[in-house]
């Protein structure tokens, strides 16, 4: 969904009214009116047969790619691929439009069909069909082509298509995660910057765990990482190159800098920096290195987080006595409060589609993610636990990541941190699967650039 | 951030921040300043062709039966004759691939842990049988599929029962009648506002269980679709038209919507429709309104 598509359809509201009205008035006889306002949601069931290989080298590249692609569609929760075993008839190949009535009886309301094959020069290239099997017609089709190793990317571009279009959302499969691995026992903890596909595959630690790094965030353009670190006595905000592994000191202030987040355009970056346990929100310009400080107040400002289009800035601060969340303008301008429901609220962050503020939320001893408009309405809390925190947005604004940890136990074992994610409607809240422990993890902008 | 809070609730940043220091000077020493991270993150290109919709492939090669005359969607333009180009289009030769190289194996440390559903999702519950047409004096209107704070789930709410009142359903009749009003007058000769009633509450218990409307969507309760069909005397959906088909193009939320109120009425598993026949003639055509606005739990 594009933003300048709302327009549109309001304008196209009165056309659509109008074509309404005409096709109302054109039969001589009326038809029965029938309002549904309750419908039955659930997983969009649909069918992923197998890829058709163009010969036998493809052969795995044909079981795995619809497996990664059915895989994706499922941990979103908006899909539940139908069981292979369940298929009438195989697809008879890309060319050909299917047999629907194969697939009605399954009640699979879409199909992909797909095939792959290996090209001269090694490449391998995938190719599909999506199929709206009850009004028997194409929705849409793709043809990729890469190298070997890089099928799953091409597996989770294929779901993406997918996903954006039967939800109109756009798809965030071909992302990743940056977070902190977390080993060893709670009072030797190593803690490594990581980074892995949205799925969990290709996993990789990027620090070896002898710096102390926090809060990793993601640039919206470039493959750059913003972090806090330990620097001789300091927590400081790092710069990290994921290409080239360098990582730079952001300024030069003289106390800790913490809470790191880019803005929308990846040319600054917010950050608190304290002094003397004053914490006030600055911004500095990666290109001029000039640092402009946004707040001054006596208390704790901190938790920047810019909205998509980098006119606002949610944060949290204590200054009217508790941990509340307040919006103010980029410049620092119209200071004002958001969060006023019984509790306290930390870490908030705009959605990049604009239209809520993930939070967390301690509320009755316990931890909470929710999410409320930008205006402080519509509050909803998500998922709750012994502490979960650090909620994080896919980049089409649907699903979030926070980092869940129980209570560890007499011995310090247990209440290793884990990563979850759940869709923004509160339901299908699932792990993602790390090879150890995982806390403060940060999605990547939607398409990994080329 | 909440490690933060409490730093600075027991007594000063200078003391954590001197502590945290004394910690990693005693955990790491300083080699830890100079040895730069191990980092290989290799983005590797794709190539990205779009199947032309023109390209829509011929029908199999044998053709399966069509018991009835094949629907029409209206709006849209008549299927294009097949073209004989089953073959998606070549893209470009990549430039890339000689770059490319495969990604190095992951460092030993990583232990691929089998994937397993700590939280399973939730199941939604099996659609209940179709309801049998049942002439009934006083028709109840249709409980809910599902409850309001089901499709957007709040805590707060779940903890708090009194809260749920204020959520709970509008009377379903009064804001219906509005709408429906004025085609009561034009099928009066034929039918009593009371089997009107009848068959809409018949044809929603049925059509609303096949209705998956995209909730999540933003602005999501503006999103209604208009849907026209038609209907064979044996209760079989035999066309369906989009009424504001235009908008799809134009608006992908809006078309994702559509789809889904357009799959709702073509569902085979929510038809044929439980219709009494002596009443055909009024229920032969049928407009809905799929509304999903009071499903939202939109304070």
């Amino acid at each position: 969904m594009t933003l300048s598509a709302f327009p549109i359809r309001r304008a196209l509201t009165g056309l659509a009214g109008a074509v309404l009205l005409i096709l109302a008035v054109a039969p001589a006889q009326a038809e029965l009116t029938v309002d549904i306002t309750q419908g039955n949601i659930e997983p969009l069931p649909i069918a992923v047969p197998d890829f058709l290989p163009s010969d036998e080298t493809a052969r795995r590249f044909s079981i795995d790619i619809a497996q990664v692609v059915a895989s994706d569609l499922e941990r979103s929760g908006l899909f539940r691929p139908i069981d292979k075993r369940a298929f009438i008839a195989q697809p008879q190949g890309l060319g050909v439009t299917p047999r629907f009535a194969n697939w009605k009886p399954l009640n699979a309301q879409a199909l992909v069909v797909g095939e792959v094959g290996i090209e001269p020069n090694g490449a391998l290239r995938a190719s599909f069909r999506l199929w709206d099997v009850f009004a028997e017609d194409q929705m849409t089709g793709l043809s990729l082509t890469t190298t070997q190793s890089n099928w799953r990317r091409v597996a989770h571009i294929i779901a993406d298509t997918i996903y954006e279009r039967i939800t109109g959302e756009k798809g965030y499969f071909d992302t990743r995660i940056v977070y902190i691995a977390e080993s060893g026992p709670v009072d030797a903890r190593v803690k490594r910057l990581s980074i892995m596909d949205q799925d969990g595959a290709n996993h990789r630690f990027l620090t070896d765990g002898r710096t102390l790094v926090l809060t990793p965030r993601f640039s919206p353009t470039q493959q750059e990482i913003t972090y806090l670190a330990y620097f001789n006595d300091q927590p400081r905000v790092y710069l990290f190159n994921i290409d080239t592994g360098e990582q730079e000191l952001l300024g030069d202030f003289p106390g800790m800098t913490f809470a790191p987040r880019f803005s929308p355009d990846g040319n600054s970056v917010i950050m608190s920096f304290a002094e003397d346990g004053d914490s006030d929100i600055y911004v500095m310009d990666l290109r001029t290195r000039r640092v402009r400080q946004l707040t001054d107040n006596p208390a704790i400002d901190t938790a920047p987080s810019y909205s998509p289009e980098g006119r606002q800035i949610v944060f949290e601060s204590d200054r009217g006595g508790s941990q509340q969340l307040y919006v103010m303008n980029a410049d620092g301008s119209g200071q004002h409060r958001i969060s006023f429901k019984e509790g306290r609220y930390a870490t908030p962050v705009w959605s990049p589609r604009g239209d809520l503020i993930a939070f967390t939320k301690i509320f009755r001893g316990t931890f909470h993610i929710g999410v409320m408009r930008p205006d402080g309405s519509g509050e909803r809390l998500l998922t709750r636990g012994f502490l979960v925190e650090g909620p994080t947005w896919a980049p089409n604004g649907r699903v979030l990541m926070f980092f869940r940890q129980e209570r560890s136990d007499a011995r310090g074992r247990g209440g290793d941190p884990r990563l979850f994610s759940i869709d923004l409607t509160g339901f299908n809240e699932r792990e993602v699967v790390t090879p150890v422990g995982g806390s403060d993890p940060a999605w990547s902008p939607g398409a990994v650039p080329q | 951030m909440e490690w933060l809070w409490a730093q600075f609730r027991l007594g000063g940043l200078a003391s954590a921040a001197g502590h945290l220091a004394l910690i990693v000077f005693a955990q790491f020493g300083l080699s830890f300043l100079f040895s730069p991270p191990e980092v290989t993150a290799r983005i590797i290109p794709v190539e990205v062709v779009t199947i032309d919709d023109v390209t829509r492939p011929p029908e199999a090669a044998t053709p399966e039966p069509k018991p009835e005359p094949q629907r029409t969607a209206a709006p849209q333009p008549p299927p294009s004759p097949p073209q004989p180009v089953p073959e998606p289009p070549r893209p470009p030769e990549p430039q890339q691939l000689a770059k490319a190289e495969p990604a190095p194996p992951p460092p030993p440390l990583v232990k691929p842990a089998p994937p397993k559903e700590k939280t399973p999702e939730p199941k939604p519950e099996p659609a209940p049988p179709i309801a049998k047409a049942q002439p009934r004096a006083k028709p109840k209107p249709p409980a809910p599929l599902r409850s309001f704070d089901n499709v957007l789930k709040d805590l707060a709410a779940e903890q708090m029962p009194f809260k749920t009142t204020e959520r709970a359903p509008r009377p379903e009749t009064t804001p219906k009648q509005g709408k429906e009003a004025p085609q009561q007058s034009q099928v009066a000769e034929r039918a009593t506002i009371a089997e009107l009633d009848r068959l809409r509450h018949i044809i929603r218990e049925q059509i609303g269980r096949c209705w998956n409307p995209p909730v999540g969507a933003r602005e999501a309760e503006n999103l209604v679709v208009t849907v026209f069909i038609r209907v064979d005397p044996k209760g079989m959906v035999r066309e369906a038209t989009i009424v504001d088909a235009p908008m799809m193009g134009l608006d992908r939320n809006f078309q994702a919507a559509a789809e889904a109120a357009r799959r709702a009425v073509l569902n085979v598993n929510c038809q044929p429709l439980q219709l009494p026949a002596d009443k055909y003639e009024i229920w032969k055509e049928i407009r809905f309104n799929f509304d999903p606005s009071q499903m939202l739990n939109l304070s």
